[in-house]
């Protein structure tokens, strides 16, 4: 399968390249490619089969105000009409599991509680990027897997081994018929949200 | 927060039809600081991009102020928000593969942070509600929809965008205190008819331009909201049977004068 990588020059998306690479073959989208741009988005898609997108779990920072909910809304947009154009089937996002912690730690949050970002930018991104790929998914023209990712590899978050194993689930997951186009997986291997673990 | 009865406020793209009802409703009741990315003498001397019957805006003098802001800039926002009770959003770029996200999303968290910061005791935010984007999850088939209804955007920049921006809004109102009253608008219409308007039928979300600016001073004069954001369908109550105008009666106490009978009822 040809997957397109984006944000493949942060560890998350590197690891994806490289965790792919012996099944599948991966085209990194890094910083040499502008996603806010349909024409390099165009030309990035062609032949693809899956994306996935890790540019909104770890976005590059600094800008100005306001530049990193631009860079992140943005981009989830114009690659998700891209990939509608292109006929791409699939696209795998990876959010983030900080949408929700500001429930309380001793809840059982799972992704059917709603997300409850701060108000501040980073917060804010990878909501933003749900957002235009959960509303443009309900069209029925592509299907979005969204994972929700701890830090990775942190003591309470991710490991880049379940990490991977999400997203290779993820590019293969049949969707039955009749099932929604945008589901949401958290993927936790310690920490609050493990008891949510995928597969537990 | 408590309702704002008197003092400053600023709004925010004020230069369109919107603004221009706004500020015809508000400018003998509070102190307004009138702001848009162009200068509201230029506005102000020009026909309405919005065609002949739209309203333009009055261009007011002191003890008012027109200032240009753009909405992008968060310091240009920030410092057009010190000082004010209150804050109006009228901000929006519908087509524009670009600004649609920097105004209707971005806009929207510089003015939402801004109003936080400032201490603003309400935010009014405002934008459209799409009844029909040609999807089957746009309740354009539905009837009684109420102003909570999850908006279904779909891939329409227009409507994401602004749809981004309301979402950010509600996560400041959520998390910071800030007490937002969303707006959300169809279809205007000038109240004064003419004898080609009637018996034409008329758009189930209709309201007249001087409604919609009655609804800002309701807005800001409405007591404390049951929570911190409030969505508001601002609309004519209509036979139609479509769109709930009832929760602005409720808690703003502002209902349409104009309900445009004339244009649904069968001439001759």
């Amino acid at each position: 399968m040809k997957v397109v990588v984006t944000g493949s020059d942060q560890p998350l998306g590197a690891l994806v390249c490289r965790g792919l690479a012996p099944a599948h073959q991966t085209t990194p989208a890094g910083a040499g490619v502008d996603l806010r741009s349909p024409e390099q988005v165009a030309a990035l898609l062609q032949g693809a089969q899956a994306i996935v997108h890790t540019l909104p779990f770890a976005p590059p920072s600094g800008g100005a105000a306001g530049e990193l909910l631009d860079l992140v809304a943005r981009s989830t947009y114009v690659l998700v009409q891209g990939a509608c154009q292109a006929g791409v089937p699939r696209l795998v996002l990876i959010s983030r599991l900080s949408l929700l912690e500001a429930y309380p730690a001793a809840y059982l949050v799972g992704p059917d509680w709603e997300p409850r970002p701060r108000p501040e930018e980073p917060a804010l991104a990878p909501y933003m990027a749900e957002l235009v790929c959960r509303e443009i998914a309900r069209l029925g023209r592509i299907e979005v897997i969204c994972l929700r990712l701890g830090e990775l590899d942190a003591p309470e978050g991710t490991s880049g081994a379940d990490a991977l194993r999400a997203v290779e689930t993820a590019l293969v997951h049949q969707r039955e018929e009749r099932h929604h186009h945008w589901s949401i997986h958290h993927v936790a291997t310690a920490g609050r949200f493990a008891a949510n673990k995928e597969g537990s | 927060m408590a309702a704002v009865k008197k003092g400053k406020v600023v709004i925010f793209g004020a230069g369109g039809p919107v603004g221009a009802a706004a500020i015809q409703s508000l400018k003998d009741h509070y102190t307004l600081k009138v702001t848009d990315l162009k200068p509201m003498t230029e506005i102000a001397g020009a026909p309405s991009p919005q065609g002949p019957r739209a309203p333009v805006p009055e261009l007011l003098s002191a003890p008012h102020e027109n200032r240009v802001v753009d909405i992008t800039n968060y310091e240009q926002v920030l410092d057009a928000c010190k000082g004010m009770q209150a804050a109006i959003n009228l901000t929006v770029v519908r087509p524009h593969p670009v600004l649609a996200f920097t105004v209707s999303m971005v806009g929207a968290y510089n003015l939402a942070r801004a109003a936080a910061e400032c201490g603003l005791k309400r935010l009014i935010h405002t934008g459209p509600y799409h009844t029909s984007l040609g999807h089957e999850a746009d309740y354009w088939n539905d009837f009684q929809v109420a102003p909570e209804v999850p908006l279904h955007p779909g891939d329409d920049l227009y409507a994401l965008t602004k749809y981004l921006g309301l979402k950010i809004t509600d996560c400041f109102a959520r998390e910071s205190g800030l007490e937002v009253l969303t707006y959300l608008f169809c279809s205007f219409r000038p109240r004064h008819l003419t004898p080609e308007d009637l018996g034409r039928g008329l758009h189930p979300f209709s309201t007249s331009w001087e409604d919609t600016g009655e609804s800002f001073l309701c807005g800001l004069r409405a007591p404390r909201m049951p929570s911190p954001h409030e969505v508001f369908f601002i609309c004519a109550d209509l036979p139609h049977g479509k769109y709930r105008a009832d929760k602005a009666a409720r808690l703003l106490k502002w209902k349409a004068r104009d309900r445009f009978e004339e244009l649904y009822r069968k001439q001759g």
